[in-house]
């Protein structure tokens, strides 16, 4: 007999225990124990997956309400005004010039030529970028939020809800992402816009030659608002800034405002602008939140009115 | 019927004990047989050889698991009649095939040595296999007990069959040193 015959004989005289065991052919508990662990890592990175989907949920929804505005408005507007230098092209005379050509062929806003008119005080989310101004939405947000007015006591202007008006927007089909318009690099502000405006500004009186306003501080933080403004132009549906023709000279610094405070402001445009043409404008004011982390950057409010010929 | 029913029936010599192991544990027993012969009508002989033999053995004994019981019973013959078969085939001879066929008349065809040596070997090849781990030893028993292929160890145990192989391969390598340093010759 062969060694690997003897072998198998004696394989078949092994233990009745060994036998029995291997008779049952059942996968073993350690074996099962091993594939439900194997289950639950899987499962485990499953729900790993759906927690980080629904936080991404959960930070967009917040960014859209604008909750987050305070700590990304900031980012945004750097970014946006990059984009916002590339798309605008034409210097800032070139665009008061254009500016003073476009108002004389729109009719009169106002039945009173000498009297600049407010076609609203356009308290915009702060996070509003440099690439709004350089883009053409600035007639969109003028609509709606001079309806809105209408509806507040006291001209209170401060726009606590600005999905409701994006989407009222999108219903009249004045959608920034529209071909044709050359906002397609707009399409990164939108996002923003849709958020509550942490800092608005509230005309209380204006005059051919000074704007009165107030500005209230929405946050829940300290900010800096920065003295000085910028004046912006409609033109050709698109913010365009005004050149001065006067500079300050003096260094400008930070006017801080505490959280729900107000601020009562007066500008007078024609020390530093002249006498406007007829056509929308805005004033541009910027501020940032106190102690907040650089990246945040510079946010803005506006204010837009209107003079007639 | 729970095995000790079964295993009072023989030991009360009724003939039923037959039919009641044919029902529980026929196809346990004819699977062994097929998957050394081959044949269904050999395996169909072997298994009845095997009731045969348990009628025979039952009493005095009275086996802990009747399952291996029967199963060794049946592997035995089954690897016997294998043996024979194939003799045939080799065409070593009517004499071979007479001296198999013969043995079975014999109380033992083997010496005592070979008898001793033989239950030593067994002895140590359950000291290996109670010192591996579970799956291992099951697979081990599956292929070299009951003679499964390799594909059947892989769907009883849901793995694959590369990894039956590398399993049987190391075990085989393991067991052949545990022999060794053990001094089991064959």
């Amino acid at each position: 007999m062969k060694k690997s015959e003897k072998l198998l004989e004696a394989i078949g005289q092994i233990d009745d225990k060994l036998v029995a065991e291997a008779a049952k052919g059942e996968i073993t508990p350690g074996r099962r124990r091993k594939k439900k662990a194997v289950l639950l890592r899987w499962q485990g990175a499953l729900a790993a997956c759906a927690l980080l989907a629904v936080c991404i949920g959960v930070f967009g929804m917040l960014d859209r309400m604008g909750v987050l505005q305070p700590f990304t408005g900031g980012y945004r507007e750097k970014q946006a005004e990059g984009i916002a230098m590339d798309a605008a092209g034409a210097s800032p005379q070139e665009a008061a010039e254009e500016c003073a050509e476009d108002a004389a062929e729109s009719p009169a806003l106002s039945d009173n030529p000498a009297e600049p008119e407010v076609l609203s005080q356009m308290p915009q989310a702060a996070d509003e970028s440099g690439a709004e101004r350089a883009g053409n939405d600035g007639q969109k947000n003028a609509g709606p939020e001079k309806d809105r007015q209408n509806d507040l006591p006291e001209k209170e202007q401060s726009i606590s809800d600005r999905s409701a008006l994006v989407e009222q927007q999108e219903e009249e089909g004045q959608d920034t992402g529209e071909p044709g318009q050359g906002t397609g690099k707009q399409e990164s502000c939108q996002v923003t816009e849709m958020g509550f405006a942490p800092v608005t500004a509230m005309l209380l009186g204006d005059s051919t030659q000074s704007l009165r306003y107030v500005l209230t501080n929405h946050t829940e933080q300290t900010i800096l608002l920065q003295e000085g403004y910028e004046l912006e132009c409609m033109s050709d549906g698109r913010w365009e800034t005004v050149k001065p023709q006067a500079t300050e000279s003096r260094e400008p610094s930070e006017i801080p405002v505490q959280k729900g405070e107000s601020r009562e402001e007066t500008i007078s445009f024609h020390d530093m602008y002249g006498d406007l043409a007829s056509g929308t404008y805005r004033i541009v004011k910027s501020y940032r939140i106190e102690n907040a982390p650089e990246e945040m950057g510079i946010c803005n409010t506006y204010l837009e009115f209107s003079v007639s010929p | 019927m729970e095995d000790e029913r079964i295993i009072d029936l023989y030991w009360a010599r009724r003939e039923n004990a037959i039919v009641e192991t044919d029902k529980k544990y026929g196809n346990y027993c004819m699977s062994i047989a097929l998957h050394i012969l081959k044949s269904p009508e050999d395996s169909e002989e072997c298994v009845n050889d095997t009731w045969m033999k348990a009628w025979d053995s039952m009493p005095p004994k009275r086996p802990d698991f009747l399952a291996a019981f029967l199963g060794k019973i049946t592997r035995n013959l089954s690897i016997s009649r294998y043996r024979m078969s194939h003799a045939r085939k080799r065409g070593s001879g009517e004499v071979e095939l007479l001296l198999l066929e013969l043995e079975e008349c014999l109380p033992s065809s083997k010496s005592v040595e070979e008898e001793i040596e033989g239950k030593e070997t067994a002895a140590s090849i359950d000291r290996f296999l109670y010192g591996i781990d579970e799956e291992s030893r099951k697979i081990f028993v599956r292929r070299y007990f009951f003679v499964d292929s390799v594909k059947e160890i892989a769907a009883r145990f849901g793995i694959s069959e590369s990894k039956v192989k590398s399993q049987l391969f190391r075990m085989r390598g393991r067991l052949k040193d545990h022999l060794e340093k053990e001094g089991v010759v064959l």
